[in-house]
């Protein structure tokens, strides 16, 4: 009897096997159901791709905060890796299923991300004019959030809207292994200017040191210098004066033969790369971030590029091993034969999207989603929220943590006057081709040859596409119109004349003047127009002094 | 058993049995022919994948054969296709030496032995390579290179033939991360390249060999070599078919391990960038859903192509002359295409070969004496041996012998590496790994179990329950419809099966835009019941076609038998059906389970929650860290491993049952 038991039990193993696993797997997940929200909790979602060390721990602090002033509400963090976020912010927000708060930017070429902003993003204009609640108390009680806020809140210019709020400014620097530099050179601190830099480089490579680590992800950090170069291309390409060249600006350029991948700021930052590229370790651009971070933790290089956002995880590798040093990026001085006429000021760091987050219009709670973020963006929970992350505060009168000055952005300077983003192709295009350029796998001429060629025959389907996204948000635009004008007729002072503008910048015909403009000059239908470098030379030097230190 | 012709004046008297074809057809038609119709539809739009739609015409397909990014792709799959079915030998070669082992129970241990390194998921090989053998500083592959000073031989090679400075002495070559190198990476990773299913499936196929052939060749003294190409091949040629047709749809079709291992940007220069890679980034990153979709239509063309001109040359000789000369004009006019058009000199080259007559050829070049057969050689030599003659043959023998083993024992020591690094590292903190990572180091951690066993809980029970229930219901509703196929020719029936039949060369990856509109039109996102209906869906055509072929060879006597004691098909299917199907329900379904246990790009696109997770999409996610704590990240990969291994040891016996009795006849 016994033995047929087992026989039989034999039998059936799989299936026991199965059916005990099923049960176990049912129990568990009916266990994290419950648990999960108990009934009449309010979930708000928050999504972002910051995986950096104190990210989650900062927001998980700043939610228990919250959630002891708002008992009903649970925040949860939908924390997902770089590599996959705009994959997955694309697909839950065109499914519905996005969570309440997404981290800005996407990680996606602009105009992808500015469709997703109109679609799927509530603005958040009307909570900029209104005091931050959660700064009661402070200095900053009464005082409209638009006003508590350093930097990074700038109107969409496309959309006219606030769109997102900024919780933290970064900057990207030279990080260095002080022992290190000071066994190798002697010296204490590395030079600032360019020249001095390259020359320090030698040495430390004749050491047999590696004079810069570099991966292809910390690589793109130096673009800060290496971009700032192109800035003359503003001249060439700003036709609608706003002092700054849009994708679809150096795509009618391009058109009307304007700049070319061969204009000198262009080939500046090329031979620039060039001029660099010889101190970082061989095969640099192949590796990736964690084998750059891997190499300097091990002490086989001296400096390394990367973003405040690294920092932390920085010094916690370095911890009892070196001392770690922080620089700004060696410049070419203004008499540098080479590179000193491209870069005509210091480089503007733009903080514009820095942990940004906006409110998904398919969020059940949308009001409870902003409540958090003005949370999140009040004088001392943004204090706190950036000490423990180890960022700077972006709400005014936040305190950094005193050993992040040097981590401060510059935001007066020179930026740059290149951008290849007008579709997605011509954005992962451009990645492609300048990953086989980083390993000298093709020249700069090939890349030129290869991407010149592509970026004029799809940048015109992007263009199209940009326009017809426009043209969509034409009705939403109209509401927003009424509403300013009302707004308007209503104020007095400087708040009506400020509304005022805005509704006369939005007024159709200025929209489809400029839009229809690039339209037709892109396409050949115009006579090619005069940019900046017109402007007079006392406007050129006035700008040129407004832009020195 | 010959099925029975039901005609349209009798279809009252068998009417239920429609019912019994009724929950797969719910399940294709559903989720697999409805978004394929909708993907049809979108194709010819440009579609964002929500509001903004304009009707294009062929505007997507136009520029998407213009793309050159596009042939790229399909160059980038035909490289990845050769090299998987040159990966195909070892798994042949380990399932003759294991054949070939005299012991039952060494051929029981080696079975088991290899089935355990052979089931972790894909997912989890790949990110071990990605992280561990792949990393160029301290990862294990340049560590052998250079061991074994195979790093100097490439470099004198690089230096030699000008390959640009790949290879480099002072510069480790980044595998991953250098444009030049990715495809090789991707080409060899999860070396030693043997497959479970494919070492059963053979040994399945071998094992079904009679004694007496053997005993044959033995007497006419047959070499080892000789009992491999004229005993063996022939017999498991009909499943090496199978599965290279397999193998070359799939590196079409699939783009999940060049995802976990390059990114969605096809890694560096997009050099690894496969059709459904584009595809999805196409869709996912570009937002041009409709163009996308033109893809994926492009794609299940392309397969299904494939297809039809595989299964004709696996039939070649069965197929008139006619059907020939059309296959050779088509395979002449795509290679002269690939050439001309697509500068794929060598694939063109290679069909434009295809397409030759060669037998023609031969027939036509003076007649030569033909070369006798190494078995008559044999035959020739075998009588009369000396002593000499004896020992040399017996000497010859043992060494074989030891070479077997050696062979099992080497491909055992690769294929055990993952499993050895992912136990070795689970067990200790940063420091140490850093300082030693391959190695065992003291103090053990074990705590990394417990941390990984608290991260990966919930997603690993939500495996579980997605594979188990979605196995579930893919083998009954294709049990059910095998029974209606194979036990009655119906009105209709001819056209569902091939309906059917059709869903098999159709990528799911192709329809997966309109799957996920349609998921989210059912408020099926973010929920575990999507993955079981669309895991039910999926696996329906592969089911209903190895159970078809199960339930026709049942005797025809015993379903009359039922029918005479009056049994209706309810209980023809309990009493008859049911009871016979045990070996074969359980080879479709641990196939079926694993498929849906390793799946994760779906789930990647459909879920958000991490409670709602499957383990496959949170493993990804944690290797996605900036800052990696190796110890309890391995230890995760063991615990998602694990359930795997156990449950086809604990059904292997089943699975090889199945192989042998049913499955291997598909």
């Amino acid at each position: 009897m016994m033995r047929r038991v087992l026989e039989s039990a034999r039998d059936f193993f799989p299936l026991i096997v199965v059916g005990a696993a099923l049960a176990w797997a049912s129990v568990s997940i009916w266990q994290h159901r419950v648990h999960e929200n108990p009934p009449g909790t309010i979930v708000i979602r928050i999504g972002h791709w910051q995986l950096e060390a104190g990210v989650r721990e900062a927001i998980e602090a700043v939610a228990r905060d919250y959630e002891k002033l708002h008992p009903n509400v649970r925040i949860v963090q939908d924390a997902i890796p770089d590599q996959v976020f705009a994959q997955w912010i694309n697909t839950q927000l065109v499914g519905g299923t996005a969570p309440d708060l997404v981290e800005a930017g996407g990680l996606m070429a602009p105009p992808l991300w500015l469709n997703l902003q109109r679609r799927y993003l509530v603005p958040l204009t009307r909570y900029y004019a209104r005091p931050n609640p959660y700064n009661a108390g402070t200095d900053l009680e009464g005082v409209p959030l638009t006003q508590t806020l350093k930097g990074g809140n700038a109107v969409v210019p496309e959309l006219q809207e606030n769109m997102e709020i900024s919780l933290s400014r970064v900057s990207v620097r030279l990080f260095y292994n002080r022992d290190l530099l000071r066994r190798v050179t002697g010296l204490e601190t590395p030079p600032s200017d360019l020249g001095g830099f390259v020359e320090m480089c030698r040495k430390i490579q004749a050491a047999g040191v590696i004079p810069v680590v570099g991966s292809s992800y910390h690589f793109g950090m130096w673009n800060q210098l290496f971009d700032a170069v192109t800035y003359p291309a503003w001249r060439r390409g700003d036709f609608n004066r706003d002092g700054y060249v849009g994708s679809d600006e150096t795509f009618a350029a391009f058109q009307l033969g304007h700049l070319d991948m061969n204009f000198p700021a262009y080939r500046a930052k090329f031979d620039l790369i060039g001029e660099l590229s010889p101190y970082f370790q061989p095969g640099f651009a192949g590796l990736t971030r964690e084998e750059g971070v891997l190499l300097f933790a091990q002490q086989r290089a001296v400096f390394m590029s990367t973003g405040l956002w690294e920092a932390l995880g920085l010094m916690e590798l370095a911890k009892g091993k070196f001392e770690i040093g922080v620089m700004k990026f060696p410049e070419p001085t203004a008499n540098d034969e080479r590179f000193g006429r491209y870069l005509e000021g210091p480089i503007y760091e733009d903080p514009r999207i820095v942990f940004g987050f906006g409110v998904t219009k398919t969020s059940r709670h949308p009001e409870v989603a902003i409540d958090f973020l003005l949370f999140m963006a009040s004088q001392r929970e943004n204090e706190r929220l950036n000490r423990i992350i180890g960022w700077i505060p972006n709400t005014v009168g936040a305190d950094p943590d005193p050993t992040l000055a040097a981590f401060e952005p510059n935001l007066r300077g020179v930026y740059p006057a290149q951008d290849f983003t007008i579709s997605g192709d011509t954005t992962i295009r451009w990645k492609q081709l300048f990953d086989l350029f980083s390993v000298g796998q093709i020249s700069y001429d090939d890349l030129a040859k290869d991407f010149g060629a592509f970026f004029r025959e799809r940048g015109a389907v992007g263009l199209r596409l940009q326009h017809e996204s426009w043209q969509r948000g034409l009705v939403q635009r109209e509401q927003l119109r009424a509403g300013l004008l009302g707004r308007s007729l209503a104020a007095d002072g400087a708040t009506a004349t400020l509304l005022r503008d805005r509704f006369v910048s939005l007024l159709p015909v200025h929209e489809v003047i400029d839009h229809a403009f690039l339209i037709d000059l892109a396409a050949g239908r115009l006579p090619s127009p005069s940019t900046s470098d017109k402007h007079s030379p006392a406007v050129r030097d006035a700008v040129r002094r407004a832009l020195q230190p | 058993m010959s099925e029975k012709r039901v005609r349209w004046r009798q279809i009252g008297q068998h009417k239920e049995i429609y019912l019994f074809v009724l929950p797969a057809l719910v399940l294709v038609g559903l989720f697999q022919y409805y978004p394929a119709a909708s993907g049809i539809f979108h194709s010819f739009f440009r579609w964002n994948g929500a509001e903004i739609a304009e009707f294009v015409g062929l505007e997507n397909y136009i520029d998407l054969v213009a793309n050159p990014a596009f042939w790229d792709s399909f160059k980038v799959a035909f490289i990845l296709g050769v090299w998987n079915i040159v990966k195909m030998v070892p798994a042949v070669l380990v399932a003759v030496c294991i054949h070939r082992c005299r012991s039952p129970r060494m051929q029981f241990l080696y079975r088991t032995l290899f089935v355990v390194p052979m089931v972790i998921p894909g997912l989890v090989i790949a990110l071990i390579w990605r992280s561990f053998f792949f990393e160029s500083t301290q990862g294990y592959l340049n560590l052998f290179l250079n061991a074994t000073h195979l790093m100097d031989v490439l470099q004198w090679m690089d230096a030699t033939f000008g390959w640009g400075g790949i290879f480099v002495e002072g510069r480790p070559p980044a595998w991953l991360g250098d444009p030049r190198l990715i495809l090789t990476a991707c080409i060899v990773w999860g070396f030693p390249w043997v497959g479970s299913f494919a070492v059963l499936t053979h040994l399945a196929k071998l094992q079904s060999i009679n004694k007496d052939l053997y005993e044959a060749g033995e007497i006419d003294g047959v070499n080892w070599f000789t009992k491999f190409t004229k005993i063996e091949l022939p017999l498991i040629l009909g499943s090496i078919y199978v599965l290279l047709v397999f193998v070359i749809i799939d590196t079409i079709k699939d783009a999940g391990m060049i995802l976990a291992l390059a990114g969605i940007e096809g890694g560096p220069g997009g050099k690894v960038t496969v059709p459904a890679l584009f595809m999805l980034r196409k869709a996912f990153v570009e937002q041009s859903m409709g163009y996308a979709c033109a893809v994926g239509i492009i794609l299940t063309l392309v397969v299904m192509a494939l297809q039809k001109l595989s299964a004709g040359f696996l039939n070649w000789g069965e197929i008139g002359h006619r059907h020939r000369a059309v296959l050779r004009g088509i395979l002449l006019i795509a290679g002269a295409g690939l050439v001309a058009f697509a500068g794929m000199y060598l694939v063109g080259g290679l069909l434009i070969a295809a397409s030759i007559p060669w037998n023609s050829v031969a027939r036509r070049l003076p007649n030569r004496e033909r070369v006798s057969s190494p078995l008559r050689r044999k035959l020739r030599t075998s009588v009369g041996e000396s002593p000499w003659t004896i020992w040399k043959r017996r000497t010859g023998d043992r060494l074989l012998r030891v070479g077997k083993h050696a062979t099992i024992w080497a491909v055992l020591a690769f294929a055990f590496l993952p499993l050895y690094l992912m136990l070795v590292v689970s067990l200790k903190d940063n420091t140490q790994f850093y300082a030693e990572p391959t190695l065992p180091t003291f103090p053990l951690h074990w705590n990394n179990w417990v941390d990984a066993w608290r991260m990966i809980t919930p997603t690993l029970a939500n495996s579980i329950f997605i594979s188990t229930l979605a196995t579930f219901f893919t083998l009954f509703a294709a049990l059910s419809a095998a029974y209606f196929f194979a036990r009655i020719r119906m009105p209709f029936s001819g056209l569902l099966w091939n309906a059917i039949l059709v869903l098999m060369m159709m990528p799911t990856i192709a329809n997966l835009i309109p799957l996920f509109r349609l998921l989210g039109d059912m408020n099926l996102l973010n929920t575990l019941s999507a993955l079981i209906i669309v895991g039910a869906a999926a696996g329906q055509a592969f089911a209903i076609f190895v159970l078809r072929g199960f339930v026709a060879d049942i005797p025809a006597d015993l379903f009359e038998a039922a029918e005479l004691d009056g049994a209706g098909h309810f209980k023809q299917m309990m009493l008859v059906v049911v009871p016979l199907s045990g070996p074969i329900l359980g080879t479709v379904g641990v196939m079926t389970f694993l498929a849906n246990w390793n799946d994760f790009v779906l789930p990647l696109i459909v879920m958000r929650d991490h409670i709602r997770l499957p383990v496959m999409v949170a493993l990804l996610r944690l290797s996605g860290e900036y800052i990696k704590f190796w110890g309890p990240l391995m230890a995760g990969y063991a615990l998602a491993s694990i359930p795997i291994i156990f449950l086809f040891v604990s059904c292997m016996k089943l699975f090889v049952k199945g192989l042998t009795e049913g499955a291997s006849k598909g």
